[in-house]
């Protein structure tokens, strides 16, 4: 059988027209269409790069050059006898194709779903506390240097309630009960309270003041942050991130250019369930230690409430996804039915 | 003797000395012997011109989507099923499907990297990304020094990975490559880079010219190197042109836009979803608009104004408005298709450049000789030097 053919040579871009004919494996001839040379050759000292799709087959061989003829079947057939390429036939199979179709998002989402959180909450479990310490500490100073002012609540107000609340936590079954409250003005966070992993917890002025005061409301608050810290979401919340970027830039990495503004999107998707994740889980955490501080879970819903007379409840499809919290008005029904 | 005189061949006369016959022979005398240097310097002048004008080589792309869409979930169930671990194997794949169809003048370009050096280049990459976010999310001020390490380690990774690149390419049997010049790299993404952030932006264009400078006038093609001669001018009016389309689109769309999401968005939270989406479209659009006219401008103006010495001119006619409808025609497929559509846009994307694309080949082609890192066929040879790398995460 005879090959149409190019034969590139060595050490220069020099080629010349070849007809290759193929004898008894491994050995074939290579005839030079203009000078009539033929080279007897075969493939013992020869490099053969794998079959991909239709495209030429590259055979190199020592001290000859480098051979480029059309793939063909019976080529195919005879150059790949004894070292065949199976990753070219799962791409040729009908069926693995199939199934990749299939398999290709349930797999996705079993890992985004399942493995990926599972996976950061044993990271989460072995971060060093010292590095917890140091993580909270300098994140506390990078924000009061930047967002957050002294409060101008007065020093009786401040020792009245998280005197009741030290003593509460006490009270409380928490594993450890090293919290520390603090209260700071921001007109960039507005109305919001937030915990640093090692326990730390901060009230902002404008929460105070949107709750009137209220000391009921603000422990339901106080409580949700404790379940952020219990259960170590700001590790957990890391690791997924790492993971979830690394993960999607593996499976996807190779599809740049228009990607990476679809990057970042589902990038910010993903992120945005596993934080709505962490906070159902510390929402349904201060539910259930609400009865334990002797209050009602309405007062959780509440809380709430208020918030969503100053926030808006939300509850758009798309804000749902794009959202980095549950909807309000999810979360008051949630507490309300807990009764 | 008069005879021989007539038919006295002179094509073995340089054209110097022609020139010298043409002025010296007495045209009176021998009008015969004079007409035919005549001749033999015009038949020169118009085989110089074959020489410099070269001939225009077919540039093509025999990929296709169907074919390629196997080749690409098939590796795509693989790699995600050994958690990443396979998507070395998954890049070489893929990038020699585009490799191996991309032809000029007959001949197709060959992708000689070996997974596992891939592989250790990702580690790599892995590594530096998770102490990057690690340090900054445990420690803002860890995050800044990590930061700094980095930069300064970016004009290194830059040549190695361009190196690798290069590298792993092959046409005719040849190598391309990539002249580490290292003090220079230093230059253009340190120094030239701070002068940009120091003029507020204001030299930015000028730095994205340095930047495709280096990196073109240090790449090689066996024994032949390319040079580039890139203008300043066109990249601010690329820049300009671009900012200015953003501009525009920003402030006609989003007007529009907000008078009539504004109004309903407080009513009814759907519209709000709405609203949202809208938002993203419009923020998709000026991306679009605004990286086509900048990426046709720019890739036009380097391809007319770069040479392969005494190899091959090329020239790019990427059409804005082709590029802007392919760009957002992709992106529809995208989103419509959940990402199943990707082979498709990649061959449509690869088709679309390689159809703008033109090639003069000259004489000089079929001279190129290895460089002497290349000892062998460019296919068979271990390639994987220490540093031979591509640092990337992707």
């Amino acid at each position: 059988m005879q090959f149409k053919g190019k034969l590139y040579s060595q050490g220069s871009s020099a080629f010349a027209d070849v007809m290759v004919s193929i004898g008894n494996y491994p050995e074939f001839n290579v005839l030079c269409v203009d000078s009539g040379e033929i080279h007897h050759s075969t493939l013992d000292n020869a490099k053969i790069n794998p079959k991909l799709g239709t495209v030429p087959r590259e055979i190199a061989i020592d001290e000859l050059g480098l051979l480029v003829v059309d793939s063909e079947p019976s080529l195919d057939a005879w150059l790949d006898q004894h070292q065949s390429s199976r990753i070219h036939k799962y791409e040729k199979s009908k069926k693995l194709v199939l199934l990749s179709v299939v398999a290709v998002p349930l797999v996705l989402f079993g890992l985004f779903k399942y493995v990926l959180p599972a996976t950061a909450i044993t990271f989460a479990a072995w971060v060093p506390q010292g590095a917890v310490n140091i993580a909270s500490h300098h994140t506390l100073i990078a924000l009061e240097r930047t967002v957050l002012s002294p409060t101008t609540l007065s020093d009786d107000y401040q020792i009245e309630v998280t005197e009741y609340w030290y003593d509460l936590i006490e009270q409380l079954e928490i594993e450890n009960d090293d919290f520390y409250i603090l209260f700071y003005q921001s007109d960039v966070f507005g109305a919001n309270a937030f915990a640093l992993p090692d326990g730390t917890i901060v009230f902002t002025q404008e929460l105070v003041e949107l709750f009137e005061r209220d000391r009921d409301l603000l422990t339901a608050v106080l409580l949700h942050e404790i379940g952020h810290v219990e259960h170590n979401h700001s590790m957990r919340l890391i690791a997924e991130t790492l993971i979830t970027s690394l993960a999607l830039s593996y499976f996807f990495g190779d599809v740049s250019g228009l990607f990476e503004l679809f990057g970042g999107t589902t990038t910010t998707i993903i992120q945005n369930q596993y934080t709505q994740d962490l906070e159902w889980e510390a929402d349904n955490y201060a539910i259930g230690q609400m009865q334990n501080a002797g209050l009602q879970p309405q007062v959780y819903a509440d809380a709430m409430i208020k918030l969503a007379e100053e926030y808006g409840e939300g509850g758009g499809s798309l804000e749902a996804i794009l959202s980095t919290h549950p909807s309000l008005k999810a979360r008051i029904e949630n507490a309300q039915n807990a009764q | 003797m008069k005879d021989m005189d007539d038919t006295l061949n002179y094509s073995a006369y340089s054209v110097e000395e022609l020139k010298d016959a043409l002025s010296n022979v007495d045209k009176n005398a021998f009008p015969d012997r004079a007409q035919a240097i005549l001749t033999e310097l015009t038949n020169r002048k118009s085989h110089e011109d074959t020489i410099t004008n070269g001939r225009k080589a077919k540039v093509l792309f025999h990929g296709n989507g169907k074919e390629y869409f196997s080749i690409w979930i098939v590796n795509l169930l693989l790699t995600i099923v050994t958690l990443g671990i396979y998507s070395a194997w998954a890049t070489v794949r893929n990038n020699r499907y585009f490799y191996s169809n991309t032809d000029i003048d007959g001949h197709r370009f060959g992708y000689l990297a070996e997974p596992i050096q891939i592989l250790i280049g990702r580690i790599i990459g892995v590594l530096l990304f998770v102490a990057y976010y690690l340090a900054s999310s445990f420690s803002p001020m860890a995050a800044v020094v990590v930061m700094l390490i980095i930069f300064a380690l970016v004009p290194m990774f830059v040549c190695l990975s361009a190196s690798f690149r290069m590298r792993m390419t092959a046409y005719r049997n040849i190598r391309f490559n990539f002249t580490k010049n290292y003090s220079r790299a230093y230059i253009v993404f340190v120094g030239y880079t701070l002068l940009g952030m120091l003029s507020f932006g204001l030299l930015y264009p000028w730095l994205l010219k340095k930047i495709d400078e280096f990196m073109l006038s240090h790449a090689t093609y066996g024994d032949k190197s390319f040079i580039p001669k890139l203008e300043t001018g066109q990249y601010y009016a690329a820049a300009i042109l671009s900012f200015l389309s953003a501009l525009g689109i920003g402030i006609v769309g989003g007007s529009a836009f907000a008078s009539i999401g504004f109004g309903a968005m407080g009513e009814n939270a759907e519209v709000g979803s709405l609203f949202i989406v809208g938002s993203i479209f419009m923020y998709a659009f000026v991306f679009v608009v605004a990286g086509s006219i900048y990426q046709a401008m720019i890739r036009n103006h380097m391809y007319n104004n770069t040479e392969l010495e005494s190899v091959a001119s090329f020239s790019s006619d990427v059409k804005i408005g082709g590029l802007i409808l392919l760009r957002m025609t992709n992106l529809l497929m995208l989103v419509v298709s959940l990402g199943f559509l990707m082979p498709w846009i990649k061959v449509r994307t690869a088709q679309f450049f390689v159809d703008a694309t033109q090639l003069n080949i000259e004489e000089g082609a079929e001279d190129v000789l290895a460089d002497q890192t290349q000892s062998g066929n460019a296919i068979g040879e271990e390639v994987a030097g220490a540093f031979d790398i591509d640092v990337a995460l992707g």
